[in-house]
C-alpha cells in the first residue's frame, strides 16, 4: 500500500515537472523520439504513452507547433514552441524557481 | 515486424477515428526508432521476443489508447478504453450476431415479414440494454477502484488478429510498379520503338495530329518519374501531390483538346476491296460508329476517374489529410 501510494504521489509530482521540461526542450524543434532520449538524457525519462498524448494536448492548447517532415527516408512529426509556448515557459519557469524555493526553505 | 503492425493495429481500432492515422504514424515511428537503436546497438536484427518485450514496455494497447482519449467522466482511465473496447464489441458482434440470429429464425415463422420486423426492433433493443448494461458495470469498476491485473501481466503475442488498414499516406509499391511498367510500354509504342499488328484498312488513332506527340510523351514520361520516385519513397508528400496534381491537370487538358480530333476510328473500304473484303457501306458506318462512341465513353470515364484523384491531391497538396470516402479512395489514390 505504501507503495503503490508513493508511485502515485511520484507520479503526481512528475506531471507537472515534465509538462516545464517538454516545454524548454522544444526551444529547439525535435521530433518525439529525440526528444524522449534527450529528456532521459537529463534523467527525466518518458514513455511514449505518456509523452505523444501530452504534445498534442500542449499543441491544442496552442504552446506548441508541429509539422509531419521526411528524415534519413521516414516521415517525422516535429514540434516546436509556439510563441504562445515561448511565453508560457517563461512564466512557468519563474514559477517553478519561486516553488523550488519555498520548498527548499520548508523541507 | 508483424507483432508490430498488431500491436499498433490494435491500439488505432481503440483511437477516435478521425486521429487514428495521426497518432499511429507518429507510435509507429518512435516504435521503429527504438527498434533500429537496439539492432543498431547489438549489430543485429531483433528477434520476435525482443520485439515483444519492447512492445510489452510500450505499455497495453488499451492504456495506450486510453491515454489519447478526452472526454472521460463517469467512467475514467483505464477503464474507459475497456468500456469503449466492450460498447466496440455490442455494436460490431453482438448486435449484428442478434440480428442474423432472429431475421434466420424469423424466417421459419408463419408470418416471416412481420417476424423479421419484430426480430430487427428485439436486436435494436437487446443492444440498447447491453449498452445500457455494460455502463452500469463500468461505473461500479470505477467507483471501486477495481485492479485490472491483466493490463500489466499480457502479452503481446496474445492479442487479436485485426485487418489491418492501410495508411491513407502510403502508396503500395505494386501501384507504383505497375504504373511505370505499363507507361514504360506506352512510350516505348507511343514512340515507335514496339508496335501492334496494324490492318491495312482500319485507320486507328490516325486522326491526332503530330502536335500532341510531344505534349503526351512529356506528360506520360513525368507521371512515370512520379511513379518512379514513389517505389523509393512510398508515402504522400505535399510536394509530390502537387507534382501529381500538375500532371494531371495537363492530362485532363489533353483529353479535352483531344476529344477535338474525334472520330478516331475509320475504315478504308478501297483497301478492304483490294484485300478480298467487301463489306457493304451501312455496316462499315455502324461499325465505324459504335468503335468511335466506345472510345469516346472510355474517353470520358477516363477523364471522370481523375476527379476524385485531384480532389484527393489537392488536400494532399495542402498537407490535409486525404478523404476517407471509399469512392475517392477507390479512384483517387
Amino acid at each position: 500500500m505504501g507503495t503503490e501510494a508513493f508511485e502515485n504521489l511520484r507520479l503526481e509530482l512528475r506531471r507537472g515537472s515534465l509538462i516545464l521540461a517538454v516545454l524548454a526542450e522544444l526551444r529547439t524543434e525535435q521530433y518525439g523520439y529525440t526528444l524522449r532520449k534527450a529528456l532521459a538524457g537529463h534523467g527525466l525519462a518518458i514513455d511514449e504513452g505518456t509523452l505523444y498524448p501530452l504534445l498534442r494536448r500542449l499543441e491544442t492548447q496552442g504552446l506548441l507547433q508541429s509539422q509531419w517532415r521526411e528524415e534519413d527516408k521516414r516521415k517525422k512529426r516535429f514540434y516546436q514552441l509556439a510563441p504562445e509556448g515561448v511565453q508560457i515557459l517563461e512564466q512557468l519557469s519563474a514559477e517553478w524557481r519561486a516553488i523550488n524555493g519555498s520548498l527548499d526553505q520548508i523541507l | 515486424m508483424e507483432l508490430l503492425d498488431r500491436y499498433l493495429n490494435f491500439i488505432r481500432f481503440l483511437l477516435p477515428r478521425g486521429k487514428q492515422e495521426d497518432i499511429i504514424a507518429e507510435l509507429s515511428e518512435d516504435l521503429h526508432a527504438q527498434i533500429a537503436d537496439r539492432e543498431t546497438e547489438l549489430g543485429r536484427q531483433l528477434d520476435e521476443d525482443e520485439v515483444a518485450a519492447a512492445l510489452k514496455q510500450c505499455g497495453h494497447p488499451l492504456l495506450v489508447a486510453a491515454r489519447y482519449q478526452s472526454e472521460q467522466q463517469l467512467i475514467g482511465q483505464p477503464f474507459y478504453a475497456l468500456y469503449v473496447f466492450a460498447l466496440k464489441m455490442v455494436q460490431w458482434v453482438l448486435f449484428p450476431l442478434a440480428l442474423v440470429a432472429g431475421v434466420a429464425v424469423s424466417l421459419f415463422r408463419a408470418h416471416p415479414v412481420t417476424a423479421i420486423v419484430g426480430s430487427i426492433g428485439d436486436a435494436i433493443a437487446s443492444a440498447f440494454y447491453m449498452v445500457g448494461l455494460i455502463t452500469v458495470v463500468f461505473i461500479v469498476l470505477e467507483r471501486l477502484q477495481v485492479k485490472l491485473t491483466f493490463l500489466q501481466d499480457w502479452k503481446p503475442r496474445d492479442l487479436p488478429k485485426l485487418p489491418v488498414v492501410p495508411d491513407p499516406l502510403l502508396i503500395p509499391r505494386s501501384a507504383s510498379f505497375g504504373g511505370f511498367l505499363g507507361l514504360a510500354l506506352f512510350i516505348l509504342w507511343w514512340v515507335g520503338l514496339i508496335g501492334v499488328p496494324q490492318l491495312p484498312h482500319v485507320h486507328f488513332l490516325k486522326a491526332i495530329p503530330d502536335a500532341f506527340f510531344w505534349p503526351v510523351l512529356l506528360l506520360a514520361m513525368a507521371e512515370m518519374l512520379l511513379h518512379a520516385w514513389n517505389l523509393f519513397l512510398p508515402w504522400w508528400t505535399r510536394r509530390r501531390a502537387a507534382f501529381r496534381l500538375l500532371v494531371d491537370v495537363c492530362t485532363l487538358a489533353l483529353l479535352v483538346a483531344l476529344t477535338r480530333t474525334w472520330p478516331w476510328f475509320a475504315i478504308n473500304v478501297d483497301a478492304g476491296v483490294a484485300a478480298g473484303i467487301a463489306p457493304s457501306t451501312r455496316d462499315v458506318a455502324i461499325l465505324e460508329q459504335v468503335v468511335n462512341l466506345s472510345l469516346l465513353i472510355s474517353f470520358g470515364i477516363m477523364a471522370l476517374c481523375y476527379v476524385p484523384r485531384l480532389l484527393q491531391d489537392l488536400r494532399r497538396a495542402r498537407g490535409l489529410p486525404p478523404y476517407r470516402n471509399w469512392l475517392v479512395v477507390m479512384f483517387g489514390n
